[in-house]
């Protein structure tokens, strides 16, 4: 399956996957849990005469639509790049303890009734939820760093170490607290990607390009690394920098992803695995491609999330999990019968 | 073992019976005093055998406590008030273990006339369409959540002159959408903030943060209230009450006469 990636071939595989993003990504406003009447939101927007249908399509399902499709193509991203770097097929953005820090982060704030700041666009949730993710990625990679560059097992278990102090931590707020906040803890548990308008958007796109750039420029040097460190130390790689900056990305873009969207599990663990199946595993396609995927993916969930049990809503990671899991065993089935 | 049913044997006239209550039974005053026992998910199994009660009364389901009054030999009792007409229900079952069934059955007469003055008394006014809002993400408008028809709070609003907008969800307490808010276009927003303390300043901010919801009637026309008293959250003898407490915000013109 994996062939010489000539330039024709990448373009062939980026447009294939480009154009399901796109589609994905013009159909997904038009669905919801209440049908708008489109010529009222065409009406409004060149007559600039207010109406509830163009609201709710500007206002709440657009930027609903693009935080999905961002979070989700970030995920997916960052899981690509740490498979390689940690050169574990298990790995996914959560591993680095950021949604442990991140969680407990929320937990506080929400626990914490009259805590109450507000910082730019962020509200105490997404701020701490920030600042958790912050502590954890730099307390990991503190713990890390040697002489020699960063040392892979050390961040994998310092990770899941890390996960595991800040379930503690939680659980302790959570036998603290009144009950009535438990819910509200327990939602942002789930992940959700309930937004209103534009500013928490244009807030997390800091984060999320530079992580995204970082990552992105990694595609050549992640080949290599596929094959062991010494192979690519050979071929001029410079092997700790590399790791650095996957870091580096990932914990950017993650913590952006988790402050607006909590804990949205399994698209950074298979979307990846998806992508190599579907394509091959020549990292310079992964990466975009896993972007397009990862985004079209959490879209299509949140639109499931939104609509299915109208006028209520359901929590997106329970869709995630549910959708992607017989889609990934699917496509794991397909392809070894092909072998 | 619940709020409501430590209120309600005190409203039967058998407050100096009850030896405990749970952490969260706050009314009447009395019941701030008796000795604690945890709450719903951590029971004091150890202070209920110091205390060896002769009648355990439970709300709901609790496996726990029941094995454990099973292997003590302590009798159980086990009511489900959480609606208007399992209320009258629990009161008459608690009467009778309690044997006070005329004071239980003059308890359900005084509700059943509250409610119905509360219903009379805003008869006359149009019906209020309202959104009532259990939670949300701290300073933020996601994961609103909300009560469904089923919900005892739904219920209470009914008879005090709203519809609750989210009344066809057959979920107690669904997280609703925004979409759907939106389009339903409530006239009232009712946030519940039970049992918090709440400086003038704060419900100016935690009104201010519906604003951006400005295409809902009720935000427009200002008509978001902040309520934090947990009795609208007690399915118990004070239902009546809560019912006229609700209907104040609603039919703010019909407090002027009462």
């Amino acid at each position: 399956m994996t062939a010489i990636l000539t330039p024709k071939r990448f373009a062939l595989l980026m447009t294939a996957y480009a154009l399901l993003a796109l589609v994905i990504f013009a159909v997904a406003p038009f669905f919801g849990s209440e049908s708008l009447a489109f010529n009222n939101v065409v009406d409004a927007l060149f007559s600039h005469r207010a109406h509830v249908d163009a609201d709710i399509f500007f206002y709440h399902r657009i930027p609903r639509v693009l935080l999905a499709f961002l979070v989700g193509g970030s995920l997916a991203v960052a899981g690509g790049a740490l498979q390689v770097v940690l050169r574990n097929p298990l790995a996914e953005p959560f591993i680095l303890g950021i949604a442990g820090g991140g969680a407990v982060g929320a937990v506080i704030a929400i626990s914490v009734p009259g805590l109450f700041i507000r910082a730019g666009p962020f509200s105490s949730v997404q701020l701490l939820t920030l600042l958790g993710c912050i502590i954890c990625i730099g307390g990991i990679y503190w713990l890390a760093r040697s002489p020699l560059g960063i040392s892979m097992t050390t961040i994998l278990l310092a990770g899941v170490t890390i996960n595991i102090l800040c379930g503690a931590a939680i659980l302790l707020v959570r036998y603290l607290v009144s009950p009535h906040l438990l819910v509200a803890m327990d939602r942002w548990m789930m992940g959700g990607l309930d937004v209103v308008g534009y500013r928490e958007l244009s807030a997390l796109l800091p984060l999320l390009l530079p992580g995204l750039a970082l990552l992105f420029m990694q595609g050549h040097a992640l080949n290599q690394l596929a094959f062991g460190e010494e192979m690519a130390v050979g071929h001029g790689v410079n092997v700790a920098s590399v790791q650095k900056q996957v870091f580096l990305g990932t914990g950017l873009a993650t913590a952006g992803a988790v402050s607006l969207a909590g804990p949205i599990g399994f698209v950074g663990l298979i979307i990846p695995h998806a992508v190599r199946r579907l394509s091959g595993v020549d990292h310079r396609v992964v990466l975009p491609a896993s972007f397009c995927l990862g985004g079209a993916f959490l879209t299509v969930c949140d639109l499931v999330a939104r609509t299915v049990v109208a006028p209520t809503e359901m929590p997106v990671g329970i869709i995630t999990a549910l959708v992607g899991g017989p889609v990934f065993l699917r496509i794991l089935l397909k392809r070894g019968k092909v072998r | 073992m619940a709020p409501n049913i430590t209120e309600t044997i005190f409203a039967l006239g058998c407050g100096d019976c009850v030896v405990a209550a749970t952490d969260f039974c706050t009314y009447p005053a009395e019941a701030r005093a008796l000795p604690k026992v945890g709450g719903y998910f951590n029971p004091n199994l150890e202070r209920l055998t110091a205390l060896c009660p002769d009648l355990l009364i439970l709300q709901g389901k609790h496996e726990k406590v029941d094995a454990f009054c099973r292997a003590k030999g302590i009798p159980v009792l086990h009511v489900a008030m959480d609606s208007i007409s399992s209320i009258y229900r629990g009161i008459v079952d608690l009467g009778s273990a309690l044997h006070r069934p005329e004071r239980a059955e003059h308890l359900c007469t005084t509700i059943r006339h509250q409610l119905e003055a509360v219903q009379k008394e805003v008869a006359g006014y149009p019906r209020q369409k309202v959104f009532i809002c259990l939670g949300r993400a701290p300073s933020g408008m996601t994961n609103l959540y909300t009560a469904g028809g089923p919900s005892f709070i739904s219920e209470i609003l009914q008879i005090a002159g709203g519809d609750n907008i989210f009344a066809d969800v057959t979920q107690p307490y669904p997280e609703a959408s925004k979409e759907s808010l939106l389009k339903r276009a409530p006239e009232i927003i009712i946030e519940m903030r039970p049992g918090e303390d709440i400086s003038d300043l704060r419900r100016r901010q935690i009104i201010a943060e519906w604003d951006i919801l400005r295409g809902v009637p009720a935000v427009s026309n200002r008509r978001v209230y902040v309520l934090t008293e947990d009795l609208l959250l007690v399915p118990g003898p004070r239902v009546g009450v809560a019912a006229r407490f609700l209907a104040k915000p609603l039919h703010p013109e019909i407090q002027d006469g009462s």
